[in-house]
């Protein structure tokens, strides 16, 4: 009906724009039914009119006036093009402008200062041709190729999909493309391998197999729900995330708009999508359907007769394992047996090593009450001082009150002390390897950490442990033991943390047992414990290089008073002594007070007998390890009636009989004590092969031999990856009417779009899931469109824009190539020239086309070509490009000089099933890395890393065929005030610093060729003298910080 | 005379915004085209009831039948199994479950209303007469990651721009030296950033963190604001020698506009400095308002100071502040077991607050034009789980909304008389969404985004808005 009187302005305006934009219809439901025969999506000869639906074109060079100009093919159908409209190339770029371009294109990386001079300087013919090859057959362009890729095949490392597991083997694929990408893998090869690289024969190159199925990591890393409910569902979501990587990455069609209905625009019927996806759903991309979460397949790059291999070694290996601890069972068994006939004697030698060493003083002591010049006495212990030694960056804390006299202070401001490393030998704890730890804490009003914020760190060689403070999950303060790989904290019961927080003096004691627990004490009282075996073992406790109380790392604020550590456990009787005189008024004593009374008493308790050590426990026959856990179990006894062995404390014995007589009057007691074969005493540590008699050694020496000769035959653990393999039951997909995996239609066999199956006469295997096939069709030479959106998104990447700037969609509402004779002649470039992809990048940046000035013209009076062609879509100078995030970070670390350009591999250290954020809010991704940024882990399911999210990184859930370019004053903030950038300006300067060759003119030449490759102007030099001014470290800083801002720094000319 | 919110939103507000040209992410002809500001205030589709929202979401599961949705039933059947008749449906997230819990809080009516409010929310008891309770909330992931999103989101499993972000893009933002969209102190878990996140949106879009659940709201701050390294002169001097720099520049290589942006967008930066952490000075606060949000006592202070800042910056203009409530120290709404101390301590560190927070709009006359909502990823079942503690439950829960044109002293929809299935005008969550948008003036079926080849929505294909519980 029309409409009553004129229509608006904007009406109008909005028809014109739609007649413009091709006056496209939706095809209304009635079209959507005619176009069906018998359920089947119907292709009409009209739909394969559409340009690229048509075979890639073949068409000779066309003429240009100036010849001159051209260098590649690409030149004469862009020139010919701009001649026509009475244009023509602006004028070369300068080559330092140049060097920086096309490194930055083919590396992401800056050039260096010796680089560009020498490309300044090379008179030869060719020079840029002998540039381009040294920058392709560089390393460092696959990770920037690759991460061009990355970003079309939607790479991340965690899951995402609502349940961000994170992948510790997704990196298996990251290497594959950048290896790829390194040795000019054929396009198609490339494509066949990601797509079915599993389903290759596993004997030709069976050296690659591995990498082949790593290629098929491409299916794997889709985002899964893998904590939805309808499992079925699940895999219907990531089926549909893969036909949109084959749509819009691979074909530049949005085939995924055919899940619910036939595409609105192109000729894409649901039966067509339905035929992909039956294809997809006959893959096992996801495992456990019947779990929630389900999980992704992950295998060995290996081929199965190495698998097999390894089981064979293994089993054989495990026998051999199986017979040593048979082997040793019996043998331990005897040794026990005969332990348990010699009880009383391994009271008495338990009683004699308790005896001699019960009580021994602290080996170290602090009161914090003497301060003389910022030197901190030890008041036992180690000759000296607590005192700021040379390595120990960061201020010194101050003295105050304590509870005993002074204390120190620590007021948030990385204080730190630290005891000369010449000094430690008091914390070798030798094997032994027991200790404890006293301190009285009072933490700062308002104080509440923001990370772990470390009270006191010792550090070993291969070893360390520290106490802490920490917020969240426990709150309060724990002792971490490390062993270079597992830690374990001995931290108090969640209901006693509360007691930290009131700003007052607490007492807090730990003791480490080697081989039992870790206590800890707040106020006298036990407030929890820990099994420390696992982890103390393998720590060391010797040759200290280091203690330190604060730290300069992290921000501990509060009071430290009367700091003691011993070489032995404390008992909580002793704990509770310490505690009670320190705040009886009438006492007040600090640990080397209380210490005094116990030194009088063991004199004299040690009088009564010789002293005796483990070495004569052994010597008498008697295990080692046995003795251990019975003095273990007196020093729990001691002062404690309810324990077994309290009677041999209360009044140790002198002789045998009397222990006899002890064991007989507590016999029931004792006994439980006794028959426990974990806890109790009669458990044997490794010291028991010692006591084991000769037959046994010779029949354990001959099996340790045959473990040397099966270990001879090992085979490597294997490298695990995330990978895609046909299913059991492959099979067709009914059509799912509106999606809805409830309402099915008609059948839809695999295969592929009608519109695009041309002349070919592919079929697929009902055995397979098609996968294969679909590879093989993908990369035939007949089909227009996977060599046609290749070119175009390696154009994009090289010039900023495609010649079909919608690069993933070459479908009806994209938008049609500005040079389709080009872009032909390109396709087929690359298909004649084996698929080489370094061959195409010769024809594209090796063109005058790129090698022009970016810089517009500047006699604004005439008409300038720009008029002609506001978007540049023509090409008569070369785009201005922003780099993206990665490129900024990378070439910020290369100025700095702190960029680790090493090529593969993986920053994290993650186990399966972790997620990407912990239940204390912790972040798993390491972005603490001087890699290159393709080595930053990607998280799906939480932030992205904050450099990349701010300059534009596409959303990693889903496929990203081109990058924004924003430009908002957040990314300024971060230049302006993140600690990272500081750091990197700071670095920069001190590289400035380090050149005494020149004066400060002369550096500040340096830092304007380190950063933008060339020599500042006169004026720039200028401003940079006056404004480095005082020459301080400050100002140097400020001034290459202002270079990491520059706008020239952040673009491509 | 201006009124204080509009002065708030016009200090220093001269030129700039805070993207300045945001070449946006087109995949099609006709695609929306670069506007320059993509936070300039835009027009809604239709009169708006209301101009900012003020999500509160409480993490981790808040229970409907121990808070507002009095089901007198569980009281008579306590220790009795749910009935057959019930349908009910298992998995791991809420196992393990035993027989009827009655709610260990006293439920007391309220208000000119009469609301029932459980004695864990006491203060929000004095307020009732200013909310909409929606006690038909259902959703079908019972599970808290998927939930979550869902919420914030509209699904579960596909990375969305969130609701905070629609809003945003849908209608800018009234101050050009904040963001549009805020999230104070949030948790990291659940999925956590992409629970504010943009997705596809242009990144402008996002909500910006002040602080994380990690810090008390007292330490939290805006992301690479402050510069701890240099004085704000010393930085001054830096950035002229780099304007000089890039005018030069400028002059060499000719104009730019990308370029010229870039430049503008250092000077707002810099602006930017010294208006962000005004809004979370709150030293001119009056004591009577520090009292009102509870700042004033440990147990209330963290989330007191978090709505405070939520006012705050609603009052300057921020279209969407997001602030999720993530219970006292380490614990969530989550009580699979210990429900009364988990739920009790999470309740008396918000309640105040929450009421605080409604009469402090109410009476600054911000109401009418905030919209308030409290939600959560779903409630909890009407069975004991654990013997102290109840399970997730997503069939039946409760939301309430406030101000922003919604029926005040109103309740919408209902469950069946166990709290299990919401049975009386259901509502799920594209609903919510659908009405939280049209109160702003969008229509959710009009607010699209191109994207992928096709038009995106935060409702999808679903949504209904309510038009019931519309004043």
């Amino acid at each position: 009906m029309p409409p009553d009187g004129r229509l608006s302005a904007t009406q109008i305006a909005v028809l014109e724009k739609w007649i413009r934009d091709g006056a496209r219809v939706p095809a209304a439901s009635t079209a959507d039914r005619m176009r069906r025969t018998q359920g089947m999506f119907v292709v009409t000869q009209q739909d394969r009119q559409w340009w690229s639906f048509q075979p890639v074109g073949r068409s000779g060079l066309p003429t240009v006036t100036r010849s001159d100009r051209v260098r590649t093919a690409v030149d004469a159908f862009v020139l010919n093009n701009l001649e026509s409209r009475g244009m023509t190339f602006s004028r070369e770029a300068d080559r330092r402008v140049l060097m920086r371009r096309v490194t930055f294109d083919l590396l992401g990386l800056p050039p260096t200062v010796e680089e560009v001079q020498a490309f300044v300087d090379d008179a030869r013919p060719e020079a840029y041709e002998r540039l381009v090859d040294r920058l392709l057959a560089s390393p460092q362009y696959g990770v920037r190729w690759g991460r061009h890729w990355l970003d079309t095949v939607r790479y991340a490392d965690t899951n995402g999909g609502g349940f961000d597991y994170v992948y510790p083997n997704a990196w298996r694929y990251r290497d594959y493309v950048v290896d790829a990408f390194n040795e000019d893998r054929p396009y198609d090869r490339f494509l066949i391998e990601q797509l079915a690289g599993d389903l290759l024969p596993m004997d030709v190159q069976p050296e690659r197999y591995g990498e082949r199925l790593a290629a098929t990591g491409l299916l794997t890393l889709a985002p899964k729900g893998l904590g939805m409910q309808d499992k079925q569902q699940m895999i219907l979501d990531v089926v549909d995330d893969q036909v949109d990587v084959l749509g819009r990455t691979l074909m530049g069609l949005t085939l995924s708009c055919a899940r619910c209905h036939d595409h609105k625009f192109d000729p894409i019927g649901t039966t067509d999508y339905y035929a992909l996806a039956g294809i997809f759903r006959s893959t096992e991309m996801l495992i456990d359907f019947d779990k929630n979460p389900s999980y992704w397949p992950e295998r060995a790059l290996e081929l199965p007769s190495v698998t097999a291999a390894r089981k064979t070694n293994r089993d054989r290996l495990a026998a051999n394992a199986k017979a040593v601890a048979d082997e040793k069972a019996k043998a331990d068994a005897t040794i026990l047996a005969g332990a348990r006939q010699r009880l009383p004697e391994y009271l008495m030698a338990a009683v004699g090593i308790r005896a001699s060493t019960e009580h021994a003083a602290a080996v170290a002591h602090w009161t914090f009450d003497r301060h003389d010049d910022h030197v901190v006495k030890a008041t036992s212990g180690p000759d000296g001082a607590l005192a700021n030694a040379d390595d120990v960056n960061g201020p010194k804390p101050i003295p105050a009150g304590g509870r005993l006299g002074g204390a120190l202070r620590f007021a948030g401001r990385r204080e730190v002390v630290a005891v000369d490393p010449g000094k430690l030998a008091f914390l070798d704890f030798g094997k032994g390897a027991d200790f404890s730890v006293s301190l009285w804490l009072r933490s700062a009003p308002d104080y509440s950490p923001t990370t772990a914020d470390t009270v006191l760190a010792v550090t070993y060689p291969a070893a360390m442990w520290f106490i802490a403070m920490r917020p969240d999950g426990y709150n309060g303060i724990y002792l971490r033991h490390y062993d270079g790989k597992r830690a374990v904290d001995i931290r108090p019961a969640v209901d006693r943390l509360p007691l930290l927080a009131d700003q007052g003096w607490h007492h807090v004691v730990f003791t480490s047992d080697r081989d039992g627990m870790g206590r800890v004490y707040l106020d006298g009282q036990q407030a929890g414990e820990v099994s420390i075996a696992t982890i103390s073992p393998a720590a060391q406790f010797n040759k200290a290089t280091r203690f330190s109380v604060g730290a300069e790392t992290n921000q501990f604020r509060g009071d430290l008073d009367d700091v003691a550590v011993w070489s032995r456990l404390l008992s909580a009787s002793e704990v509770q002594t310490l505690f009670a005189r320190a705040v009886d008024p009438a006492r007040n004593q600090n640990v080397a007070q209380v210490e005094q009374d116990w030194i009088a008493r063991r004199r004299s308790s040690v009088a009564q007998r010789d002293k005796f050590s483990y070495r004569q426990a052994a010597e008498q026959g008697l295990v080692p390890s046995i003795v251990r856990r019975f003095v273990e179990q007196l020093a729990l006894a001691s002062g404690d009636p309810e324990a077994p062995l309290y009677a041999l404390t209360d009044k140790p014995p002198q002789t045998i009989a009397q222990v006899e007589t002890v064991l007989t009057e507590n016999k029931d007691v004792l006994q439980k004590l006794l028959d426990d074969t974990s806890a109790g005493p009669f458990v044997l540590g490794s010291d028991a092969n010692q006591f084991y008699g000769s037959v046994v050694r010779q029949r354990l020496a001959k099996l340790a031999r045959d473990t040397e000769l099966i270990e001879q035959t090992r085979v490597e653990d294997p490298t695990l990856a995330m990978v895609a393999y046909d299913g059991k039951q492959p099979g067709d997909l009914r059509v799912h009417v509106a999606g809805d995996r409830r309402n099915l239609g008609v059948v839809a066999p695999r295969g592929f779009p009608q519109v695009l199956r041309g002349g070919s006469d592919r079929t697929i295997d009902g055995e397979q899931s098609g996968r294969l096939e679909l590879a093989y069709w993908l990369t035939d030479s007949e089909h227009p469109l996977t060599a046609r959106v290749f070119v175009n998104r390696l154009w994009q990447w090289h010039f900023g824009e495609g010649l079909v700037r919608t690069s993933d969609n070459f479908g009806r509402l994209g938008e049609r190539p500005s040079h389709p004779d080009l872009l032909d002649w390109l396709a087929q470039r690359l298909m004649e020239n084996g698929w080489s992809i370094k061959d195409l990048h010769r024809q594209l940046v090796g063109a005058s086309t790129y090698r022009q000035t970016s810089s517009p013209p500047s006699d604004r009076a005439l008409p300038t070509p720009d008029s002609r062609d506001s978007g540049n879509r023509l090409l008569s100078r070369m785009n201005r490009r922003r780099l993206e995030g990665e490129a900024l970070r990378d070439a910020i670390l290369v100025v700095s000089g702190q960029l680790d350009a090493g090529i593969g591999g993986t920053v994290n250290t993650w186990k399966p099933k972790m997620f990407s954020v912990d239940d204390a809010n912790v972040e798993m991704a390491n972005y603490d890395t001087r890699r290159r940024s393709i080595y930053l882990p990607i998280v799906r399911g939480a932030a992205v890393h904050e450099m990349l999210q701010l300059f534009d990184f596409g959303d990693p859930n889903s496929i990203t065929t081109r990058r924004g370019v924003s430009t908002v004053a957040p990314q300024a903030l971060f230049l302006m005030n993140n600690r990272w950038v500081h750091q990197q300006a700071a670095q920069f300067a001190e590289r400035l610093e380090a050149d005494t060759e020149h004066d400060a003119v002369g550096r500040i030449r340096h830092a304007y060729r380190l950063a933008l490759a060339r020599d500042p102007t006169d004026r720039e030099l200028q401003r940079a003298v006056n404004f480095i001014d005082p020459p301080d470290a400050k100002q140097w800083e400020l001034f290459c910080q202002m270079l990491l801002c520059l706008n020239e720094f952040a673009y491509l000319e | 005379m201006i009124d204080r919110r509009r002065w708030l939103r016009s200090t220093g507000c001269g030129v700039g915004s805070l993207a300045l040209s945001a070449l946006l992410h087109w995949d099609a002809v006709g695609a929306e085209e670069s506007t320059g500001n993509p936070l300039a205030p835009k027009r809604p589709h239709f009169p708006a009831r209301a101009r900012n929202v003020i999500f509160l979401y409480m993490h981790g599961g808040a229970s409907h039948i121990d808070s507002f949705d009095y089901r007198p039933e569980l009281e008579r059947r306590h220790g009795d199994p749910l009935p057959e008749s019930v349908n009910t449906a298992r998995n791991q997230f809420n196992a393990n479950l035993g027989t009827i819990l009655k709610s260990p809080w006293k439920f007391r009516q309220y208000g000119q209303s009469g609301a029932w409010v459980s004695d864990l929310f006491p203060h929000v008891g004095g307020v009732v007469d200013d909310l909409c309770f929606i006690k038909s909330m259902h959703s079908n992931n019972n599970a808290h990651t998927p939930a979550t999103l869902e919420l914030h989101t509209g699904t579960q499993t596909l990375m969305r721009p969130s609701v905070g972000a629609w809003v945003t893009y849908g209608l800018g933002s009234e101050n050009e030296n904040l963001p549009g969209f805020v999230t104070i102190c949030p948790p990291l878990t659940y999925s956590g950033q992409r629970n504010f996140g943009a997705a596809f949106l242009p990144a402008a879009y996002q909500g910006t963190m002040i602080g994380t659940n990690r810090i008390s709201a007292k330490q939290a701050r805006f992301r690479n604001i402050e510069n701890r390294s240099v004085t704000t002169v010393e930085q001054r001097r830096m950035l002229d020698l780099l304007r000089a720099g890039n005018r030069e520049q400028l002059q060499r290589s000719g104009s730019d506009a990308e370029w010229e942006a870039r430049i503008a967008s250092f000077e707002l930066a810099f602006r930017m400095q010294s208006h962000a952490p005004e809004v979370l000075d709150i030293s001119g606060e009056s004591q009577q308002t520090l009292s009102l949000y509870g700042i004033d006592d440990t147990v209330t202070e963290n989330y007191g100071r978090e709505l405070l800042l939520a006012r705050r910056c609603v009052e300057r203009g921020v279209r969407f502040v997001h602030v999720a409530h993530t219970g006292g120290r380490g614990g969530r709404w989550d009580q699979h077991s210990g429900l009364v101390k988990g739920h009790g301590d999470n309740a008396r560190s918000c309640d105040k607050p929450i009421a605080g927070l409604i009469r402090d709009l109410k009476q600054r006359g911000l109401l009418d034009e905030t919209l308030v909502i409290w939600s959560t990823e779903f409630g909890r079942t009407p069975e004991v789980q654990n013997k102290t503690g109840r399970g997730h439950h997503a069939q039946g829960f409760t939301f309430w909304l406030a101000g922003g044109g919604v029926q005040a002293g109103s309740t919408y929809g209902s469950t069946d008389a166990f709290g299990y299935h919401a049975v009386e005008h259901p509502v799920d969550l594209h609903d919510l969404h659908a009405t939280v948008l049209y109160l702003l003036g969008l229509d959710h079926t009009r607010l699209t985004y191109r994207y992928s080849g096709r038009d995106f929505r935060l409702t999808d294909v679903a949504g209904h808005v309510l038009r019931e519980i519309i004043a």
